[in-house]
């Protein structure tokens, strides 16, 4: 196994990131949480991360918003939309505009385990996560 | 399944509410029907035939007053002959006697003439008695009758003792009674004829005062009915055209009798009232539809926005599943706590939406502007972040509470902001302000937006029934005019002002009602 | 990565794009013939699957609307179980009107010139063009019919696509080309999401086909095992029926929880109670 995958994890709903930093780091992952967009944006302008995970609907910037200047800045870091919101036209120009994965909410930790593990295997690091099956 | 029952009763409830508003409605349609049909009838009809009935009995009048005139006059042009035939047979026979005393001719003559005269003056006694009065007429008789007597004892001398004539004394003396009876009986028919003359003219002029007044009153008469009727009409349509005016404007009260008769028009006041209760069913219903649209729209965004709460919900409970060995108590009791508000905060979301949807009987109650457009905006929060739009609330303090139906005034200010939302560019601002209005006793409340603005060609319809701008499938252009409606139940209005290119102001102007009984019933 | 699905007036030109598209890209063909594989898998004649994707329900032809709409469901479900395979092009199955709102599938619809169809139509059959014409709107005005009774949509409306070719203009080897580049769009590329939405798709029809086996006036919604079955039933049937549908939907792989709503059925209701 390499290096540890550095992730951020935006959403402006706090328990999100309260259940899902823990759950990420089970499988072997550093995580960093954010609830501000202008917040992640200042620190993912510092710090290249392997995968950003981004909530689509906020109030400061929109996940649009942050993958564009994810990309712009990091084109090989995967971003991975997380919607409540979910809804085609919005899918597909999260995929358009290179989102790695969409992901409609609610989800189970799982979903998201396994979409980064979905990465993590596209940029060359794959984890070891095989998910638990239904509780 | 205890809630279940519960949200059924609730239902039922609802539906005996509004079962129950129809049939209070039904039943102001109805009192006012009866209240219309309970005065006395007086109808347009039964005015004219009256009117007509009058000026026919006047002409009867004036006709009958005008013959008896007419018969009048020719009884005494005919009584003018009588009185002039006799005067001239007195004063022949006076001559005839001053021919004798002058000349000595015999007095045959005189007396042929006067006999006659009498004989005239008997004939028409009655009408002299009714000119001159019994006891002229007697006098007059008696001077006839005495002057003939004269003659005759004058006429008796001269052919039995011719020599007495020569007795000057006595002759002279005779002559003298003669003169005195003769000069006195000229006098009075001289007198009589003018008194008589007089006469005639009076009836000649009240045949033309008959004329002239009768002319004088069919014209006042003739003049005050028309008066009359045009204004009873006149007032009536304006009336009408006045309740045209308040229904086209929404308020759909009964009409309730406004006169103490009742006529054709009362009739056409009944239809009115039966069509405002099939309008105002209508209506309702049509308010419904909107309001079910308007709620179409924001369950697609209450759905998404539940999704936040529930995700936060899966992901807890998931992971206390996973890691529920390895947490401590606190941490757990705190994930279900967590699980618990996230839970609570889904249950608002949904029943905000559903205390909107829910159809409810009217109920006027007293508003706080302030919770009434938080609770609205609200409702439109997550409609409006998807457009990425801001709304601004500003509530002046201290207005004064207002009374309505707070469902149906949510309805409308909805209806305003979801449009300004939808008129804004994305990142764009919508204000919504509250404020006291110009007018005094009201307060307006102003929902603006900075998009492009209504073109002016169209600003005069945009109130109207299914006109849209949005495009085909989107709007049913039935929203202003729906909201019109309520407002004007409310007894306000709205405006609307727009500026091509930089954006639109709907102002809605509602009166502050110190009495909640001000408010009519909707 | 893709799926492709492909709508025509015209059956041969979709056949020749369909196949022809998937011969680019190397994709998976799910045309008519698939119609053979779920007639045996159900029991059912082949035939009047084909006659079910074409034809509203008529009695007098024995397709009683009960039977139509189980064969439209059969159809559905096996159609939409092979499109989760993804990398597949799918054309004459009415694909268009039941895959909805899954990002990663590419709709196209071929137009092409109706003076010309019925031209063709004409020649071939040596008819005259009058009658060739007329044909062809008869069936026109049929399909749209159809479309309606069957999915409540109308099939001839370009905003349900993304593509719209237009044959007149562009040849079939063109429009093929077209389409298999067009799937290349990153818009098209299938997510967790997309899946997801097909796969909760697919277990509706799978519910729904179950049901309609012995059922009718089904309505199957789901998402993530969860489903929810609309039907209507008459008050004092609604138990009975509840159960039975809890019974045999629960049957079907994949469903973790049914949920069943029933709407009082008002018109059997008064039709019961005048009796």
């Amino acid at each position: 196994m390499s290096e540890r995958l550095d992730i951020l994890l935006l959403d402006d709903e706090p328990i999100v990131g309260k259940r899902l930093k823990p759950a990420l780091e089970k499988i072997g992952c550093r995580v960093e949480v954010f609830e501000n967009p202008v917040e992640a944006m200042a620190r993912l302008e510092k710090k290249k991360f392997d995968i950003v995970v981004t909530d689509i609907r906020m109030d400061e910037m929109d996940g649009l918003q942050v993958l564009e200047r994810v990309l712009d800045k990091w084109p090989e870091t995967k971003v991975i939309m997380i919607t409540g919101y979910a809804m085609m036209a919005l899918a597909r120009e999260s995929m358009e505009k290179g989102a790695f994965d969409f992901i409609a909410k609610p989800f189970r930790p799982d979903d998201l385990r396994r979409v980064i593990a979905k990465a993590a295997k596209a940029l060359g690091s794959p984890i070891d996560f095989t998910p638990a099956g239904r509780a | 399944m205890t809630e279940f029952n519960q949200s059924a009763g609730d239902q039922d409830q609802d539906e005996d509410a509004r079962i129950r508003k129809v049939y209070d409605h039904m039943e102001i349609v109805e009192k006012s029907r009866q209240a219309l049909l309970a005065r006395r009838r007086f109808s347009v009809r039964h005015q004219i035939y009256i009117a007509y009935a009058l000026v026919f009995l006047f002409a009867v009048g004036v006709a009958t007053a005008l013959i008896t005139n007419i018969y009048q006059i020719k009884n005494r042009l005919q009584f003018l002959e009588f009185v002039n035939d006799f005067a001239s047979e007195i004063q022949q026979a006076r001559r005839y006697e001053k021919n004798f005393f002058l000349y000595g001719t015999n007095l045959d003559d005189a007396l042929e003439n006067i006999h006659l005269a009498k004989t005239i003056f008997i004939y028409n006694a009655d009408q002299f008695a009714a000119i001159l009065g019994q006891k002229q007429q007697q006098a007059f008789l008696a001077r006839i009758s005495a002057y003939e007597q004269l003659l005759d004892m004058l006429k008796e001398i001269q052919r039995r003792d011719p020599a007495r004539l020569e007795d000057n004394e006595f002759l002279s003396q005779i002559e003298e009674d003669l003169r005195k009876h003769g000069k006195a009986m000229i006098d009075s028919a001289q007198r009589l004829i003018k008194k008589e003359k007089a006469n005639l003219s009076r009836t000649l002029d009240r045949s033309r005062d008959i004329h002239i007044i009768s002319l004088v009153v069919l014209l006042i008469f003739l003049a005050v009915h028309v008066y009359l009727l045009v204004a009873r009409i006149y007032s009536t349509l304006k009336r009408f055209s006045g309740y045209a005016q308040r229904i086209a404007a929404g308020d759909i009260t009964p009409i309730a009798p406004k006169r103490r008769f009742r006529d054709e028009f009362t009739e056409l006041a009944i239809a009115i009232n039966e069509m405002i209760k099939e309008m105002d069913a209508r209506e309702a219903a049509l308010i419904q539809t909107h309001k079910m649209r308007a709620v179409g729209t924001l369950t697609a965004g209450v759905a998404h926005e539940l999704n936040n709460p529930l995700n936060n919900i899966m992901l807890t409970i998931h992971m206390l599943i996973e890691d529920y060995h390895e947490l401590s108590d606190q941490e757990r009791l705190d994930m279900m706590n967590d699980v618990a508000n996230e839970t609570g905060r889904a249950k608002n979301i949904i029943a905000n939406l559903l205390d909107f949807a829910r159809e409810s009987a009217a109920t006027i109650e007293t508003l706080d502007l302030r919770k009434l457009l938080e609770d609205t905006i609200a409702l439109a929060r997550n409609q409006v972040s998807l457009s990425g739009i801001m709304i601004e609330l500003q509530v002046t303090d201290n207005l004064p509470p207002i009374h309505g139906d707070r469902q149906k005034l949510q309805q409308v200010f909805l209806n305003l902001i979801l449009n300004a939302v939808d008129a804004s560019e994305k990142g764009g601002k919508v204000q919504v302000i509250a404020l006291p209005a110009e007018k005094p006793n009201h307060v307006a409340i102003k929902v603006i937006d900075y998009g492009s603005g209504i073109p002016k060609h169209i600003l005069s319809s945009i109130f109207d029934p299914f006109f849209t701008t949005k495009p085909k499938g989107k709007g049913t252009g039935l929203g202003l005019s729906v909201s019109q409606g309520i407002i004007a139940k409310h007894g306000g209005e709205i405006k609307v002002s727009s500026e091509e290119g930089s954006g639109s102001t709907f102002t809605v102007i509602l009166p502050v009602t110190t009495f909640p009984k001000d408010v009519p019933l909707i | 990565m893709s799926i492709i699905i492909i709508s025509a007036d015209d059956r041969a030109a979709e056949g020749q794009i369909g196949g022809r598209t998937a011969e680019i890209l190397g994709y998976g063909r799910l045309g008519p013939e698939l119609l053979q594989e779920i007639a045996a898998k159900y029991g059912v004649e082949e035939g009047k699957l084909a006659e079910a994707l074409e034809r509203e329900p008529s009695l007098l032809r024995g397709m009683p609307p009960k039977k139509w709409y189980y064969y439209l469901s059969c159809i559905e479900a096996e159609v939409l179980e092979r499109l989760a395979a993804d990398k597949m092009v799918c054309w004459s199955l009415a694909a268009h009107l039941y895959v909805l709102g899954i990002s990663h599938a590419l709709r196209v619809r071929i137009i092409s010139d109706i003076e010309q169809r019925a031209a063709a139509l004409a020649e071939e059959n040596g008819i005259s063009l009058q009658r060739a014409q007329k044909i062809l709107a008869k069936q026109q005005r049929q399909r749209v019919q159809w479309c309606q009774t069957a999915y409540g949509q109308d099939e001839t409306d370009p905003a349900l696509y993304d593509l719209v070719i237009n044959l007149g203009q562009i040849d079939p080897d063109e429009a093929a080309a077209t389409i298999a580049k067009a799937v290349g769009y990153r818009k098209f590329e299938p997510m967790t999401y997309s899946r997801k939405c097909l796969a909760n798709l697919l277990l509706a029809a799978k519910v729904k086909t179950r049901l309609l086996e012995t059922m009718s006036d089904i309505h199957v919604q789901s998402r993530d095992g969860r489903v929810v079955v609309t039907t209507k039933a008459l008050k004092r049937d609604k138990q009975k029926k509840t159960l039975a549908i809890k019974e045999l939907a629960g049957s079907v792989e994949g469903v973790d929880f049914v949920e069943v709503h029933i709407n009082n059925d008002i018109f059997s209701e008064a039709a019961q109670s005048l009796r």
